[in-house]
This record gives C-alpha cells, sequence and structure tokens, in this order.
C-alpha cells in the first residue's frame, strides 16, 4: 500500500498535536504545583481587614460613641502640583497636613466617587482611615466612656470591652494583577472577619448628657 | 449527491461548534485589561462568525473554474493592496496591517490568504514538471511574504512561509529541494535576531534557563501558568483571572492557554480534536478529486495554523503573534478563514458538478 503526501501529513500533524497535548499535559500535572506557587508569588497579596469598631449605644439604640470611615487622599512633595490640580478639579478646598512627610486631604464622602476616579488618572494614593466620635456629653462622662487610638480602646469603657466592640479581624488573600486588579471569586478566606458587638447602656442619651455616669446594660 | 449533503452538514456542524466556542471563550476571557467589554466583544464576533458562515455558503455555491481563473487575476490587485496598507494603512500594536473604514479594521494579510493558496497551488497544478515549478511559485510568494514583513506581522509570514512549504510538498515536490526553505528561514531568524533587539529577547527568553521570568521570558511564563491554573477541567467561565490580567491578548494572541484556564485540558483537547475531524473528513472527501491539491492545502493551513498557535501557547516554540482559526477574536482572521472554507468547499463539489 502506497502512502500519499497528504497521509504523510496527517500523520506528522497527529504527532504535532500528541506533542502539544503531552505539553499541555506536563503543565497541570508534574509542573502544576511548581508553576501554582510561582503565579501565587506573583499575584497573591496577604491582607488583614478590620471590622468597623462597633457602637456604645444608649437603652434606645441611638449612638452615643461610633466609628466612621474617613477618606485621604495621599500624596508625596514631589508630585504637590498634581494635587493641586486635581483638588481645583474636585472642588475641595487645598488645605493639605504633613504626615509623615506626606501630604493628606480629607475627601467628602459625597466628592468620593469623582476622587477615586481623578486620583487613579493623577496617580494618587486614596486611603481609607477609620475614625471614632463621640456625642456631646460632659468631660466626666466623656471619661468614663473613653477614647480609642488605632482600633484600641485606651480607658473607660472603650478599653474594658475592647474585645467586644472590636470584634476579630479577617485574614484574606487576593490575587492581583499587574494593574492591581482584582476579583472576589480569587478570594482565600483564612479566618472569616467578624463584626464587633454593639455595647448597649443602661442609660438614655439625655440621662448621660445630664451627667449620668454610663453603665453597661449587663453590668450589676 | 446526498453522500456531499452530508458532508456539507457536519462540516457546517463542526464550524458552528467551534466558532461558538470561540465566542464563549472570548466571552470569558474578557479582556478587560484593555479596556473592552465582554459582552461587546462576544456580540461582535457572533456577527462576524454569521456573516462570515455567509460568505462561506455563497462562496461554495460559486462555480470552482471561476475560481481557478480568478487566481492570477487577484493575485496582483492583492499584492498591490499589501504594499498599500504600509503607506495608508493604520498602526495597531506596534504593527501597520489594517486598512481603516471608520469603525471598520481590514487586515488584508488575513483576507488574501485564499488567493496566495489558490495562486500558489495553481501553479502547480499547471506545471508538468514540479521541481521546475517550486523556484516560479518561490519568486511569486517573495513580494507576497515580503509585504507582509514588512508590516511587520512576523507570526502571519511565519504562517505564509509554511503555507507555501506545505502546498509544494503537497504538489510532490521533493524533500530535498524544500530543504531550501528551512536553511532561508533560518538566515531570516538570525538576521531578525541581529537587528531587533526584542527579537533577540524572545529566543533568548525561549532557549535559556537562566532568562528572566520578570523580563524576557515574562510573556512564555505566562502561558504555562494559565495552562497550569486551568488544571484537568478548568476554572468555568468566570474564572478565568490569569488570562484577563496577565496574558498578552487573552481573546486573540493567547487564545488557546485562555482555553486552558477556562475549560482546562479536557476541554482544549477536545477543541484540538474537533479540528483534526474537520482535516480528516476533507482529506477523505478529497481523495479522487481533480482539486484535491487545493483543498488539502486550504484544511492543511488551518490546522496548521491552529497547531503553530497552540505550539506557541504551550512554550514550545518562541513567541509570536497568531491567532487560533475560528475561536480567537478578529473579524478579517475569521473572514479570511471562511473565504479559505468557501473556496474549499466549492472545489469539493467539482467531483458532484462532473458527474
Amino acid at each position: 500500500m502506497k502512502i500519499t503526501r497528504s497521509q504523510i501529513l496527517f500523520i506528522c500533524f497527529i504527532l504535532w498535536g500528541i506533542i502539544i497535548l503531552a505539553s499541555s499535559l506536563r503543565q497541570i500535572t508534574w509542573q502544576r504545583s511548581e508553576l501554582l506557587a510561582f503565579a501565587n508569588r506573583i499575584a497573591a497579596k496577604n491582607t488583614i481587614v478590620y471590622a468597623v469598631r462597633a457602637p456604645i449605644i444608649d437603652r434606645n439604640g441611638v449612638p452615643v460613641a461610633y466609628s466612621e470611615w474617613q477618606f485621604y487622599i495621599l500624596f508625596n512633595r514631589q508630585t504637590s502640583k498634581r494635587a493641586e490640580i486635581f483638588c481645583r478639579q474636585t472642588s475641595i478646598p487645598f488645605e493639605p497636613v504633613a504626615i509623615n512627610k506626606k501630604f493628606c486631604l480629607e475627601i467628602p464622602q459625597n466628592k468620593l466617587q469623582h476622587a477615586i476616579i481623578n486620583a487613579k488618572k493623577n496617580k494618587l494614593q486614596i486611603r481609607k482611615r477609620e475614625i471614632r466620635k463621640t456625642v456631646v456629653l460632659p468631660p466626666q462622662v466623656k471619661h468614663k466612656i473613653g477614647i480609642t487610638l488605632f482600633r484600641h480602646g485606651l480607658y473607660g469603657l472603650e478599653k474594658k470591652y475592647n474585645s467586644h466592640l472590636q470584634g476579630q479581624p479577617g485574614f484574606y488573600q487576593i490575587m492581583l494583577g499587574p494593574t492591581g486588579a482584582s476579583e472576589i471569586s480569587n478570594m482565600k478566606i483564612f479566618l472569616p472577619l467578624r463584626p464587633g458587638t454593639p455595647l448597649k447602656l443602661k442609660q438614655s442619651l439625655f440621662e448621660l448628657q445630664c451627667g449620668s455616669m454610663p453603665q453597661p446594660e449587663d453590668e450589676k | 449527491m446526498n453522500k456531499i449533503n452530508n458532508f456539507i452538514l457536519r462540516f457546517y456542524i463542526l464550524i458552528f461548534i467551534l466558532g461558538f466556542s470561540g465566542v464563549l471563550l472570548i466571552y470569558g476571557s474578557r479582556g478587560s485589561q484593555y479596556g473592552f467589554n465582554a459582552a461587546e466583544l462576544a456580540l461582535k464576533q457572533c456577527i462576524f462568525l454569521l456573516s462570515g458562515i455567509l460568505l462561506m455558503e455563497i462562496m461554495r455555491r460559486t462555480d470552482y473554474r471561476k475560481y481557478l481563473t480568478a487566481g492570477t487575476k487577484l493575485f496582483f490587485p492583492a499584492l498591490i493592496i499589501l504594499y498599500g496598507v504600509l503607506l495608508f494603512g493604520v498602526k495597531i500594536n506596534g504593527m501597520r496591517g489594517w486598512y481603516s473604514l471608520g469603525n471598520i479594521y481590514l487586515q488584508p494579510s488575513e483576507l488574501f490568504r485564499f488567493i496566495y493558496i489558490l495562486f500558489i497551488s495553481d501553479i502547480y497544478l499547471k506545471a508538468k514538471n514540479k521541481e521546475r515549478a517550486f523556484p516560479v511559485a518561490l519568486i511569486y510568494s517573495i513580494p507576497y511574504i515580503g509585504a507582509v514583513l514588512l508590516q511587520p506581522d512576523y507570526g502571519t509570514a511565519m504562517l505564509y512561509v509554511m503555507t507555501f512549504a506545505l502546498i509544494s510538498f503537497l504538489a510532490g515536490v521533493r524533500l530535498r529541494l524544500l530543504a531550501i526553505l528551512p536553511a532561508g528561514a533560518l538566515c531570516s531568524l538570525l538576521i531578525f535576531i541581529n537587528c531587533k533587539e526584542y527579537g533577540f529577547n524572545r529566543i533568548y527568553g525561549f532557549f535559556s534557563e537562566n532568562a528572566d521570568v520578570f523580563g524576557v521570558a515574562w510573556h512564555w511564563k505566562q502561558f504555562q501558568l494559565a495552562i497550569a491554573r486551568g488544571g484537568w477541567f478548568g476554572n468555568k467561565l468566570s474564572g478565568g483571572f490569569w488570562s484577563n490580567n496577565y496574558l498578552p491578548f487573552s481573546y486573540n494572541d493567547s487564545a488557546y492557554a485562555t482555553m486552558h484556564e477556562l475549560i482546562g485540558f479536557c476541554g482544549a483537547a477536545v477543541i484540538l480534536v474537533l479540528f483534526f475531524i474537520l482535516f480528516h473528513m476533507t482529506i477523505k472527501k478529497s481523495a479522487k478529486n481533480k482539486y484535491s491539491l487545493i483543498i488539502i492545502s486550504c484544511i492543511a493551513t488551518i490546522l496548521m495554523q491552529t497547531l503553530l498557535h497552540c505550539s506557541i501557547n504551550c512554550a514550545l516554540i518562541p513567541t509570536t503573534g497568531l491567532n487560533l482559526p475560528l475561536i480567537s477574536y478578529g473579524g478579517s482572521s475569521l473572514t479570511g478563514i471562511f473565504m479559505i472554507f468557501g473556496m474549499m468547499l466549492s472545489f469539493l463539489n467539482c467531483d458532484e458538478t462532473e458527474e
């Protein structure tokens, strides 16, 4: 039987196809763990996400001390000119504060979306920070409630019920693209985030404002 | 009559399966790193696919004798248009290979592939001595391939060279004579490495084990990572993180690696097997056809392009931009392929017509 050239070609193509499949097979079997480890080295980023600190509320559920996100735009001194143009575009008053050799500028909530788009364009960074606010109270009551620093209660009820209010921070791994783009489907949760529980007081806000000392509901 | 109808029905089914796999792949690969909208890209590909199939049907119904006379008539205008793109074309991805008609971009090197196949096959068909026809076909091919190289589109130029070798081999040219082609390709490669820094980097990145994976071997490594991430069954259509973020032109030049990440080894193997079935049923059908050279050249070019694309994506050969037929995104490429298929099916009708 004489083999034609088209049959020879077909055999060559089949062999070529087998080589391709064998090469792919090697990458999904023997080399896979090594390659995936390398992919993780390039793209995987581990991050801790803190839960927003739970509020301290009066007996009617009105917040007495609560947390709020504040958004800042951060820029180096060298890029301050760019920041100035950006601030003019977003109608934010140009009043930067120097923090660790960087300028920091608060962004109002309603300008945030616009600011994020512009900051990306101008290569500036947007950072958020959690701040703790307390309603207007007499000084001795405010002292009893306490204050926080970097998500930790320094004294008063804020310190005493710190773990109760703070919750549990989450530990995540996320894959990032070269441009910083991420996809939620690729997120791995090592430790889930658990929000803090609000601390309920026995007093109402009015009683506290009149000078009554705050006492948690579960405290005897 | 029934036999040819059965063949055409099976052929169309395979084309539909491959074409719509491409649409799904484009939707899955998203292309968002280049600012594209996945649904928009997939919809455009659907339109290209359906209009391409329509064009293929029109070309299939055209009398094959018209193609035989058209080959010589169309070759020189096509050559002029190919050189014209260097003067009047637009530059996309560093390559001046497209004519711009408003929002529509036409890539002549893709569209005129059927003319090249027809013209070169015709030279061999008319020649009594195949050995003597070889230099003639080579002389005609050089300006054609040169125009593609000047764009510069090395992937398509490589495809044209291999198409020439393939037609010559099928026509019966002695292997000793065909050995000129690898030697010529090697010389061109050496010139390319010497003249272009990125050319050297690509070759060095491929052959050197110590090449910087964050530098010269970056693309080569990304293909491997996408394939490894896909595993046996892939990460579904929504799981193409690596293709979407790290692969260069995931919906086009990296289609095979993207396919691996989305549908895994098993899915990619099925697609590859479908191409082989397409090839096998066509050569079987064309066994007694007097224009079998043209028919087999057409289908073999498509399969060869598929294998070349897969080899690049599997890091078996150095990286260059080459799309996967019927699967990769691109109107010109898809239309060019359907024109080849249309012409091929028309020649397959030849037996029926003569009966």
